[in-house]
């Protein structure tokens, strides 16, 4: 984790602005405090000049270590699984980006093994807080499809997960709209809520809890696209190939800014468990293709 | 006595007794990442063993005919040739850099004086041929002894130009280049065992050569979905097989191996034979998927094995049976439970080699803090040894390591959390005939040979 924090922070500084630096620090601290405190106690070496060694070598799984007693333990295990997936898919995110500009270019195989990471943190993640919640209501994982592909492949993405064909369907259509505003926004993979309103929710609806923060509202779109404009030409100023490639920095920031304000929000609204139990991960492949479209124009 | 030992060693019947023969490399705590070993070959004979580096330089090692008075002495491998086969390029249309660095080398039989191998980059592959040069032509008519054109004038005799012996030198020139038929990176070339054809494999696509040929290749495997939004695997290695030269495997990213048949037809996309062992769900983690992907594929000498290397183990298939594999072989398990942190440090993305030996008896890989595993696949024994500095003494015999994975650390045990994981071998070799072993770690490259008491 120190890795990834003392890696990311040159390169996000200089485009954070400083409200979403601060998530990220609040975000970052704690879980390297509890690292710390982990890693002591099985007395394994840092990583120093002697060699690189492991870190303190854990499987995301839930350790109760908080000193707050008044989270009951299955709860407090799951949020402790999601710190840790929420940690793994940032780190991967910053793989993906940090290979960008690894000699020889992009490499496929690395790229989809990240991809492979990113996916399965995600499904902890989101079943860790399906755990941690009381199931109500399916989220629906179409929503975000339509931010990354474009528009009709987002009916085909609606159209190819069969538990979620209902819903995904008005989603898919109700988000074309958006889908063509922003097509260049890439959006994060976690899904909103689907069942209180079918329209996507922006930050005029603050009841929805974390999961609002999943959901890019308009202004925050309006912003990133400036922002991406700028980074994409500074990305093209670097040689990147492909204009999906400098989307990336983008992506990386806007999955930070979604599970920063994610962890400061109140309980967050249920998600179901049958939407997330689904292997079939077609909402998945939208991280895979965004990633994946940077590797076909190279 | 290194002819009576080697090759006619019966599988299993001795136990290999490791010593250290030669180490070859700077000793500086500084490495330079140009210098780092990324490929180890020996060639047909054993007579020869190359290595490539990242700052795409092959240098090539001969062993020394043995003296025959001296029974105790193996040939020591000596430097033979070294060029630079690859230069870093760049590729104007993508803006990106072509890393020089040698994936493979692999040697052509030998069938004259000349030796012949193949190197390889990302994207291209040459065929150099390495001739040696121990006779100089002198007394030449129209040109002086260093090469100037004498004056037509001064010319009042005619002689004939004699050929005088001269100190040897070591010519290495390439003869082919094969450019421009790879999109992706080039992982494994092969060549076939018609001697005129080989193969190269990127992630999605293999070519077929001929090695006369340079402007065209054949394209036999395609796995390139027609939406790249739905690519779920790569190709991670290829290998002809050793005797029949229709048959060809080629593994992936999911940990399944395909046996291809070219006669089937012309693009063999559709598997004559299908390997993978179906999951273990317990043995199910966050990162089950990466570290069941195959970073090499091997046949057995004979031809009726293979053998593949995941992260954590090494399989050895019977090519009969699909459905399982015949061994497996753990080679670090104790790393399972720190996957997390080695995915943190990128070590879960290290692609490690295996080798057989001669007799396929015994197969051999790497792993970290500069160790590598050996199994024997009759006796069912394992060891552990180390390419190490310290144990570099001339014949010293090798001691067994062992890493405790918990509990009570014993004397001359390391601990999983005291492992380099900077140190690792990724690349080994066997010699095709004699207990003679070729280790790369990092820029160095040990050689052992087995004690025959």
């Amino acid at each position: 984790m120190s890795i990834a924090l003392r890696s990311l922070w040159p390169l996000w500084k200089a485009r954070m602005r400083p409200s979403d630096w601060a998530w990220r620090l609040r975000d970052v601290i704690p879980a390297l405090l509890k690292e710390r405190r982990r890693a002591s106690p099985a007395g394994i070496c840092s990583s120093g000049p002697a060699g690189l060694s492991l870190l303190s070598g854990q499987q995301p799984q839930p350790q109760p270590q908080r000193p707050s007693e008044s989270v009951p333990g299955s709860r407090q295990a799951s949020m402790e699984a999601q710190k840790e997936a929420q940690r793994i898919m940032t780190l991967s995110v910053w793989k993906m980006y940090h290979s960008r500009m690894q000699r020889g270019g992009l490499r496929l195989h690395r790229s989809l093994q990240l991809s492979l990471v990113l996916r399965s943190a995600r499904e902890l993640y989101l079943s860790a807080k399906v755990e941690a919640q009381q199931p109500e209501f399916a989220p629906s994982d179409s929503t975000l499809d339509p931010r990354l592909h474009p528009p009709r492949a987002a009916e085909a993405a609606g159209r190819a997960a069969p538990p979620d064909a209902e819903q995904q369907l008005p989603e898919a259509m109700d988000t074309q709209e958006e889908a063509l505003r922003g097509q260049e926004t890439p959006a994060p993979c976690d899904p909103p809520p689907a069942r209180a309103s079918r329209k996507r929710r922006g930050s005029s609806h603050p009841s929805d809890g974390a999961d609002a923060g999943l959901v890019p509202s308009k202004k925050a779109r309006l912003e990133e696209v400036e922002r991406e404009e700028t980074s994409e030409v500074a990305d093209r100023l670097q040689l990147t190939p492909a204009q999906a490639e400098g989307a990336f920095p983008s992506l990386a920031r806007v999955l930070q800014r979604r599970f920063s304000s994610l962890l400061n929000c109140g309980p967050p609204p249920p998600a179901p468990p049958a939407c997330e139990a689904t292997p079939a991960c077609r909402p998945a492949d939208s991280m895979l293709s965004v990633l994946v479209r940077a590797v076909v124009a190279f | 006595m290194a002819g009576a030992g080697g090759g006619g060693c019966p599988a299993g019947g001795n136990d290999f007794q490791w010593c250290f023969s030669q180490v070859k490399g700077a000793i500086d705590e500084d490495v330079a990442e140009a210098d780092i070993i990324s490929t180890v070959e020996f060639n047909y004979s054993g007579d020869l063993l190359a290595t490539g580096d990242k700052g795409g330089r092959v240098v090539i090692f001969q062993r020394e005919q043995e003296n025959k008075g001296r029974t105790h002495s193996r040939g020591e491998y000596n430097v033979y040739s070294t060029f630079q086969s690859h230069e870093p390029e760049f590729d104007y249309l993508k803006s990106l850099e072509i890393e020089e660095k040698i994936n493979k080398i692999r040697w052509l039989p030998q069938q004259n004086a000349a030796h012949f191998l193949l190197s390889t980059n990302d994207k291209t592959i040459k065929l150099w041929k390495i001739s040696e040069r121990d006779k100089r032509a002198e007394g030449y008519n129209l040109k002086d002894e260093d090469g100037r054109l004498r004056d037509p004038f001064r010319i009042t005799a005619l002689r004939v130009p004699i050929l005088k012996p001269m100190d040897l030198m070591v010519e290495a020139s390439p003869r082919r280049i094969f450019a421009n038929a790879h999109t992706y990176h080039i992982n494994s070339i092969s060549v076939n065992s018609d001697h005129e054809t080989y193969l190269s494999a990127d992630d999605l696509r293999i070519n077929l050569w001929h090695l006369e040929i340079t402007d065209r290749s054949f394209n036999i495997v395609d796995i390139k979905p027609a939406n790249m939004e739905e690519l779920t695997e790569v190709i991670t290695a290829a290998e002809f097989h050793p005797h029949q030269c229709n048959v060809l495997v080629y593994s992936s990213s999911k940990g399944t191996i395909r046996l291809c048949d070219m006669r089937s037809s012309a693009l063999c996309d559709r598997h004559a034979k299908f390997f993978e062992e179906p999951e273990d769900p317990s043995s199910r983690s966050f990162f089950s998927e990466i570290i069941s992907s195959i970073s090499d594929v091997k046949f057995s000498h004979s031809g009726r094995y293979m053998m593949t290397r995941d992260y954590l183990s090494v399989k050895v298939w019977d090519l009969n049976m699909e459905g399982r594999p015949v061994e497996t072989h753990q080679v670090h398990e104790y790393l399972r439970s720190k996957l997390c942190s080695l995915y943190e440090n990128d070590c879960i993305f290290d692609k490690f080699e295996c080798c057989w030996n001669g007799s396929d008896s015994a197969i051999m890989t790497g792993s970290y803090n500069n160790f590598f595993r050996m199994f024997d696949r009759n006796t069912r024994r394992d060891v552990t040894l180390e390419a190490s500095r310290e144990n570099s003494k001339p014949r010293a015999c090798l001691k067994p390591r062992k890493v405790c994975t918990g509990g009570k650390r014993k004397k001359d045990e390391i601990s999983v959390d005291s492992l380099d994981f900077n140190k690792k071998i990724l690349h080994t070799a066997w010699h095709p005939m004699e207990s003679i072993i070729a280790v790369a770690a990092t820029n160095n490259l040990y050689i052992f040979q087995d004690k025959i008491n």
